[in-house]
């Protein structure tokens, strides 16, 4: 192998620690005895490798990271009406509203609303009853009105109605 | 870094957010380093580190542990960064050294300029470099995997590797001339 060869394995498998045991002894053998291509090893070394070697990791912000993946994964996870503010909005009213604990208040409501308007209902219905005449008494004015109207049909004049005023008799 | 057990892969494919969580919480660390190294600044590193995890999320089913997942992990980085490279046309590192030795908490003021000089020849060196061979110098003398690793990881032939790290290497030798050309 010519320095061309020997540097372009110097440059790849020679400073990566690579290189099989057979090409290693090839290349130290060829430094032992060419100061140019030892020169250019260490140069290479020094300029191409070692500072990168030395670059320590950087620490990016994990967390706020991690943040913005979840909340990726949960936006791609809901279905995709979702993205419309106002369905998400209604969808999260009804899973609230569905909550057990809100279902069973609901119910309670309603229970003592039911009663609420039942009581009322009885207490409305025996007020008009009271308001009501009894029966004995429209029974009785339904007589006299009868006697009052049968009198008139058979021309006999009440007291009130025979006499007319002064001016009327006197014209009579 | 320790490799995750099946059990919590498999616990994540069938939707599990908290055995996600592990696998995010085990493999940041390097994600986050080789995208940051491949596209050169802490905001679009940040950016790209979330697409990788996104995108590791969506194709988990995918995997069918031919290969280590780390492995598969490294793959999906170097892509999602030579992609946003591409997509972004940013080829230049424009690292933010004082964000850089912020998040690394340097011991001393002397240790701080050392690392900050380092940090900073880094910077131009990999700036010097195509992605394509950016992503495999950082994969080899950072992150230091193996030639077969890489390959495995990049999925192209070992030779490549090799042929890549050599022109990698060449450039940061020529660049280093010039800087001490112009220096004199």
């Amino acid at each position: 192998m010519n320095c061309k060869d020997i540097r372009d394995i110097i440059l790849t498998d020679f400073l990566d620690g690579e290189q099989w045991e057979e090409k290693r002894r090839e290349i130290d053998q060829h430094l032992a005895g060419c100061l140019a291509c030892r020169a250019f090893a260490e140069e290479a070394k020094e300029k191409a490798v070692t500072a990168l070697q030395n670059a320590k990791p950087i620490r990016l912000d994990e967390e706020a990271i991690w943040q913005n993946i979840k909340n990726q994964i949960e936006e791609e996870a809901a279905p995709a009406f979702l993205s419309n503010p106002l369905m998400g909005f209604l969808t999260h009213l009804k899973d609230a509203l569905l909550t057990p604990k809100v279902v069973m208040a609901s119910v309670k409501v309603a229970i003592v609303l039911l009663v609420m308007v039942f009581q009322f209902k009885l207490i409305y219905d025996n007020h008009l009853a009271q308001q009501k005449p009894p029966a004995e008494e429209i029974q009785v004015l339904a007589y006299a009105l009868e006697e009052f109207t049968f009198e008139e049909s058979n021309g006999e004049e009440s007291e009130m109605a025979s006499y007319g005023t002064a001016i009327e008799e006197y014209f009579l | 870094m320790v490799e995750l057990a099946q059990e919590i892969i498999r616990q994540a494919q069938a939707g599990d957010l908290r055995a996600f969580e592990q696998i995010y919480r085990t493999h940041v660390g390097f994600v986050s380093n080789v995208v940051y190294r491949v596209v050169g600044n802490m905001e679009d590193a940040q950016e790209v580190t979330q697409d990788v995890f996104m995108n590791i999320y969506r194709k988990l089913n995918n995997f069918r542990f031919e290969s280590s997942l780390k492995t598969w992990v490294y793959r999906i980085s170097v892509n999602c960064a030579i992609n946003h490279i591409k997509r972004t046309g940013k080829h230049k590192n424009t690292v933010e050294y004082a964000d850089v030795f912020a998040a690394q908490g340097a011991d001393s003021v002397r240790e701080s300029m050392h690392q900050m000089d380092n940090e900073k020849l880094v910077s131009q060196l990999l700036a010097g470099l195509s992605p394509e061979q950016r992503a495999v110098i950082v994969l080899r003398s950072i992150e230091g995997l193996s030639y077969h690793e890489i390959a495995q990881t990049l999925k192209i032939p070992i030779n490549t590797v090799r042929s890549r790290i050599k022109r990698a290497r060449e450039a940061m030798l020529a660049l280093r001339q010039e800087v001490v050309k112009n220096e004199l």
